[in-house]
């Protein structure tokens, strides 16, 4: 047996087995509701329109640099679709549960509290990373008909998709009025502070996004005017991110008084 | 009180307070095998007490144990423990068995479709264990909750007003369910605000009453203390002075009264001879009885006494 056959069984006997697959299944069928699914798919075909048009006309490098760079990435995608599907989708994780109190039913289970979180958390990404790294690229792709460019923003708005998973998943467990806060933080946090203060730009997930999209293609968002922390930084940043609301999630579910 | 070992459930000193609101308030007790009723008025602290014990809700103070150990601290103890909420909390769009099988996954059972279909079996729900739980009846939801709360085998219940909602025919099921779970050795703390409920369930009970313990142990010591207590009775009859006259005699009436509105205020310490004499006074004195009408039945008077004393 290879070592990677023993690592892979170790992981999913301790990691992954029955009760989280369970668990992963229903978030999956709870946060697939027909509405939440409906408004995130229209919210995700709105750049991919927005290409379209701009592929509509004449083609010039310039330009097409210009749309992708300045209306699709930075207007579009990393301020807006990309956080409001995410946010969509990642406050119902738990939200929804506590909404009809059927929380308990996880937390009377021996599962400790980070194999209820990750299964939560896997059933975000499951749902919300598709559509929004499909509609990213394949309207980057539109802009510029080439492959590296979608490829490029796949792996960007990954990133992306997995640290705001963390947050409004963890902002979903505490308060009941996740959407508005989460919207208030996008808005305001992620959409003006952080583009004002240098300091902020590095608890930035837009710039963590934006950031990894340039390190993967520097021919895209190579304005050096655009002022976007190095992908080192973005990247560690992400990762850590990820894992503090990842944790606050696991610490939350542990010490709350669940409804 | 002090604990003492040996307890399935041990709840020791525990307060609880939600702001200046004290919800729970310096209680102690302990549950064994067998089935024990936590009784109270609603709003008495039931639900709190319970949510603590099964680690829902976190101690303002004192110390709870479930066989040995801190559920907050160490889930792998809801491995022993099964709850059932008051809540209602059950997944509409799964059919019975799916969500029966998914509890029986969360709490690692090996073989979670055999256990959920014998667990749906126990409860008589087999026949509707494919259908979807969004159209089951108040009656049903309840059982397939018990279901979802037996499937792994527990040691011990918590059922936090188990019978609300469910008709007089599944009340007598769910409480033969229970008792045979009890006489199979579990530890089953159940509870109600219903007296009744609680007699044909439980032999030990637990009174809590605003937050405090006001009574603990056999349910027939209790009911007798109950029953000794002062107790108005309102009479309305046509000759009200004579069948006063006529309750004056009746040694288990301490005093008597009239009301502006012409009634017959009896005080009695011995209730159930009252109410069996009362009819015979009546006819001995010849007056017509129109209404016979106990001023202290509330539960909250009732729990209010055994506070008091």
């Amino acid at each position: 047996m290879s070592r990677w056959t023993t690592l892979w069984r170790a992981f999913s006997v301790t990691w992954w087995n029955a009760e989280l697959f369970a668990l992963y299944l229903l978030s999956v069928r709870q946060l697939s509701s027909k509405w939440r699914l409906i408004i995130i798919v229209i919210l995700a075909v709105a750049p991919v329109i927005a290409a379209l048009i701009q592929a509509s006309g004449s083609f010039e490098e310039g330009s097409a640099y210009a749309f992708v760079d300045n209306t699709l990435l930075r207007v579009f995608i990393a301020p807006a679709i990309l956080p409001f599907i995410v946010l969509g989708v990642a406050a119902g994780a738990f939200g929804n549960e506590l909404e009809d109190r059927t929380l308990s039913n996880l937390t009377l289970s021996p599962l400790s509290r980070w194999r209820i979180v990750i299964p939560k958390l896997a059933a975000v990404l499951s749902i919300s990373a598709p559509l929004v790294v499909v509609s990213a690229s394949v309207s980057t792709a539109l802009g510029l008909v080439y492959v590296e460019a979608a490829l490029a923003v796949a792996a960007g708005t990954l990133l992306g998709v997995a640290v705001y998973g963390a947050i409004f998943t963890w902002l979903g467990l505490i308060t009941s009025r996740a959407i508005v806060y989460g919207l208030l933080y996008v808005v305001f946090w992620e959409g003006f502070i952080a583009n004002f203060a240098d300091g902020i730009k590095y608890l930035s997930v837009q710039q963590y996004t934006l950031s990894a999209i340039h390190a993967v293609d520097s021919k895209l968002l190579a304005d050096p005017d655009l002022g976007l922390i190095d992908s080192q930084t973005a990247l560690i940043g992400g990762v850590v991110v990820f894992a503090l609301f990842t944790a606050l999630s696991v610490y939350r579910l542990r010490t709350m008084d669940v409804p | 009180m002090s604990v003492q070992s040996g307890a399935s459930i041990s709840v020791e000193r525990v307060s609880k307070w939600f702001g200046n609101v004290v919800a729970v308030n310096d209680v102690t007790f302990e549950v064994g095998p067998g089935v024990t009723g936590l009784l109270g008025p609603n709003g008495a602290g039931k639900t709190t007490l319970l949510r603590m014990i099964c680690g829902l809700a976190k101690l303002s103070e004192g110390r709870i144990s479930v066989f040995g150990g801190d559920t907050r601290a160490d889930p792998s103890l809801y491995r022993r423990i099964g709850v059932m909420r008051e809540h209602d909390a059950v997944y509409e769009s799964l059919t019975g068995l799916q969500f029966v099988e998914f509890m029986a996954r969360l709490r690692e059972v090996g073989d979670a479709g055999a256990a959920a279909r014998r667990a749906i079996e126990a409860v008589n729900l087999s026949d509707a264990q494919d259908r979807n739980i969004g159209g089951y009846s108040r009656g049903m939801r309840q059982r397939i909750r018990l279901a979802a709360t037996i499937v792994h085998g527990p040691d011990a219940l918590l059922l936090d007003e188990p019978l609300s909602g469910a008709d007089p025919r599944q009340r007598v099921e769910f409480q033969r369910v229970l008792k045979h779970l009890g006489e199979e050795g579990l530890t089953i703390l159940v509870s109600s605000h219903i007296l009744e409920e609680v007699e044909q369930l439980a032999d030990n009970v637990l009174l809590i009453v605003s937050g405090k313990l006001a009574a603990s142990g056999d349910y027939r010591a209790i009911r007798a203390s109950l029953d000794e207590r002062p107790y108005h009775v309102r009479i309305v009859c046509d000759d009200p002075r004579k069948l006063a006259s006529g309750l004056m005699r009746l040694e288990a009436v301490d005093s008597v009264s009239l009301d502006r509105k012409g009634g017959v205020i009896a005080l009695s310490r011995s209730v159930g001879v009252l109410n069996r004499s009362f009819a015979a006074v009546a006819r001995d004195a010849s007056v017509r009885v129109t209404l016979y009408e106990p001023l202290d039945d509330s539960l909250e008077s009732v729990f209010g006494y055994l506070v008091e004393r």
